[in-house]
């Protein structure tokens, strides 16, 4: 019986405990790789995000806007290849709970400056014919099961009103956020408009021949417009997008803890398991020791027997979280966008592990350092 | 009856196994105990915004105040309104307010650190007769038509330039602090108020966005409401309940921070108990010999099983009041975030009472009584000869 089998052995010798702390591990395992899913959801919006990219918007606040005028002025400042402009649109789908991002967008413009959002031309092509055409995120579409000919009603609120808007194709976000969106014309939107409020803009995206130099174009174009009514702040679309989600930092922060107060439970289970296992067998391991085996084998036997918990907790754990995370964030669609929590299964897996062998280390050591002949008496 | 000294003993003679157990199961009962502080703190910063007395009027399908838009003639026919209720002097108790976000940065932030989006609301002086909670507790209110603003408790010193005595720049103006206000735990502690006018012009706005109203009979709302409907040039107008319309305000973000509570308490409950039978077993299968030596002498099944339950008890009770302890120290601290409904930033505390500390103690010991039963009644049903013979 090689070392590895014998640990094995060892294991399920207990088989209610070893069943109570796979169980536990599992549970952890799907409980850490749901946080994390959660946690670089959030982030990997700003990952994503480029520093070729510049958002323009108004310097006090993001809830105010910019007229539309100003267009021209940034597409002249040198080094800017490409301008296109947004609004938020809001609104509310069925009610606040269906909560997804939607924009107004100039179609000729837009694509040209986000060229990493992928669409068919077919797709563009439709939507820029019709007036009150939407263009649907991959994930939204998926969520809702949105088709091609599908109408989306939404009440308004920054644009009052009922609205109606015809499903023309999907795109493909460059992040969970706008994948989990729709776009409409910005035309449409701004017509609905009394003539007093028209042609303004919430924020321009520009993008730039030369991210190095982005810095020096953003405050080109802020420059710009310094002395005008309505001062401009341009900064890089991942300083933005850190803005953005820094309202919400805290509860990540927290979700951060909770994740890593997971592993520390994991870690008191395990060593509690192992602990017992080790006590249990004291006289065991004093024949081991008797018969030749040496104290850096027992230690070692003490950790595979760590590592087979952890290990098959883990898996099993990693198993059961895909159905979880899926119904929570189905559940949870308001808050979180979607996200799947494949990429966290190997990390998971080796946190699992790490911390089974983490856990075996004190039991290990006992074990390999028992006093033989004490031992002995005590098991005879 | 075996004697209580016998568990703590016992308890006492695997301090290693024991302290694991404690350790793992009072950090259960600290999340526990903190979700359900921060929960409470979430429906206190929101349930105490508003009275069910007052109404609020906002543009229909207007989704936060931000965005809601109320003309100067709309509030004119509003302010003759026979719903209104009217002051000692016989005024109206309405007021038109303007609320708009202003990205402010943090205090002690670098220049180009991202700010947060404060909700900053112009009111009107009937505004305070209206909202009753919100009372001065440094300075003094802002004289109207100033510039002078007063900061929510929560907003002093979390902003540059917030605390008394100091000015905060906003839309090309400085703003000196003039006064704190509190409002009993509620979100508008997380706002900024000054003169409606004033900043309405500051940020290019014409008319409020929502008027807020002290209704004559909190009854009076359905005859409101229609009358609204039934005028053609209020038609466009909704009126709410205040305390419906700020608790539905902070929904998402509310059920957002509940369920993952929920979840995490689960997982955490789970996973507690498995700890606590894994040791409650090994307990039983390493005392075998004891067991039998406790039934050869003459106790019966019960006293057997209630020497493990107390065990498991006692561990739990500990791992309660540990985990309730740490977590009433969260109570000091506070928890900032962005409501994605109105899109400003809100501070909730986590609200510690006798109640989260009950909850606290009672999960524990519910833990604890899961986890230890069934290896405890194992214990009382062993045979007596095999478990004397056992090793």
């Amino acid at each position: 019986m090689n070392l590895p089998k014998l640990a094995f052995k060892n294991t399920f010798r207990n088989r209610t405990r070893a069943m109570l702390t796979i169980g536990g591990v599992a549970v952890l395992v799907v409980a850490f790789i749901f946080l994390r899913t959660v946690i670089s959801a959030y982030r990997d919006t700003a990952q994503n995000a480029r520093t070729d990219r510049l958002v323009t918007r108004n310097r006090v606040s993001l809830a105010l806007s910019l007229p539309l005028a100003d267009f021209e002025k940034i597409k002249s400042v040198p080094g800017v290849t490409a301008v296109t402009y947004t609004n938020w649109f809001g609104g509310t789908y069925i009610d606040s709970r269906h909560f997804f991002a939607r924009f107004a967008i100039d179609p000729d413009t837009y694509f040209d400056v986000f060229k990493d959002v992928k669409v068919t031309p077919q797709a563009l092509g439709a939507f820029k014919e019709d007036r009150t055409g939407a263009l649907v995120g991959e994930a939204l579409a998926a969520k809702y099961g949105f088709k091609v000919g599908d109408v989306i009603h939404l009440k308004g609120d920054f644009y009052p009103g009922d609205w109606a808007f015809t499903v023309r194709g999907t795109f493909k976000g460059v992040n969970s956020f706008q994948d989990d969106g729709m776009f409409m014309q910005w035309k449409a939107i701004d017509q609905s408009l009394p003539d007093a409020q028209r042609g303004t803009v919430s924020q321009y995206t520009v993008l730039v021949k030369d991210a190095d130099r982005s810095s020096q174009i953003a405050k080109a174009i802020d420059a710009q417009f310094a002395s005008s009514a309505n001062e401009t702040l341009t900064e890089s679309e991942q300083s933005f997008t850190l803005g953005f989600l820094a309202g919400s930092a805290a509860i990540i922060s927290a979700l951060d803890i909770v994740s890593l107060v997971l592993i520390v439970i994991m870690l008191l289970i395990l060593g509690n398991t192992l602990a017992m296992a080790v006590r249990e067998r004291t006289g065991e391991l004093a024949v081991l020791r008797t018969i030749g085996f040496k104290p850096n084998t027992l230690f070692v036997l003490a950790l595979a027997e760590g590592l087979w918990l952890s290990l098959i907790g883990g898996v099993v754990g990693a198993i059961v979280a895909r159905p979880v995370i899926s119904a929570f964030l189905k559940a949870a669609s308001g808050f979180v966008t979607a996200a799947s929590g494949d990429a966290w299964t190997l990390p998971a897996l080796l946190v699992a592990v790490g911390v089974g062998l983490l856990a075996a280390a004190i039991p290990g050591y006992r074990a390999s350092t028992i006093n033989i002949l004490n031992a002995l008496r005590r098991a005879e | 009856m075996i004697p209580f000294s016998y568990s703590v003993r016992s308890l006492a003679r695997r301090p290693l196994t024991s302290v694991m157990t404690v350790g793992g199961l009072s950090l259960v009962v600290f999340v526990f105990a903190a979700m359900l502080m921060l929960s409470r703190g979430v429906h206190d910063a929101m349930a105490k915004n508003g009275s069910p007395k007052n109404a609020m009027i906002l543009r229909d399908g207007a989704t936060s105040e931000a965005v809601s838009a109320v003309s100067r003639d709309q509030f004119r026919l509003l302010q003759a309104s026979q719903e209104v209720a009217t002051d000692t002097q016989g005024a109206p108790l309405i007021a038109g307010e303007i609320v708009v976000i202003s990205d402010l940065p943090r205090s002690g932030a670098g220049p180009d650190a991202p700010g947060a989006n404060v909700g900053i609301r112009g009111i009107m002086p009937s505004s305070l007769a209206i909202r009753d909670t919100v009372k001065v507790v440094k300075g003094r209110l802002p004289r109207p038509g100033t510039l002078e603003v007063m900061v929510g408790s929560a907003v002093e010193g979390r902003y540059k330039g917030s605390r008394l005595g100091e000015g905060m720049s906003y839309a090309r103006r400085e703003w000196p602090v003039v006064g704190v206000f509190s409002a009993g735990g509620s979100a508008f502690e997380s706002e900024i108020w000054g003169d409606q006018q004033t900043i309405a012009d500051a940020y290019n706005r014409q008319g409020f966005t929502d008027v807020v109203l002290r209704l004559k009979d909190p009854g009076a709302l359905p005859a409101l409401s229609a009358r609204l409907a039934a005028d053609p040039s209020l038609s466009t107008l909704k009126p709410w309940r205040e305390d419906l319309f700020f608790d539905a305000q902070s929904e998402t973000l509310r059920q957002f921070i509940v369920g993952l509570g929920a979840f995490v308490t689960v997982i955490f409950a789970l996973a507690a108990g498995f700890g606590a039978t894994v040791t409650m077993y090994s307990q039983v299968a390493n005392r075998l010999r004891e067991i039998g030596t406790l039934r050869a002498i003459g106790y019966r099944r019960f006293p057997v099983l209630s020497v493990f339950l107390r065990e498991a008890i006692l561990l739990s009770v500990l791992s309660g009041v540990i985990g309730m302890a740490a977590a009433s120290l969260l109570s000091l601290a506070s928890f900032s975030t962005l409501n994605n409904q109105s899109f400003t930033q809100i501070s909730f505390h986590f609200h510690f009472g006798l109640d989260v500390a009950l909850w606290a103690v009672t999960f524990s010991l519910a833990m604890g009584l899961l986890g230890g039963f069934v290896p405890a009644l194992s214990a009382a049903r062993q045979g007596i000869v095999n478990a004397v013979r056992a090793r």
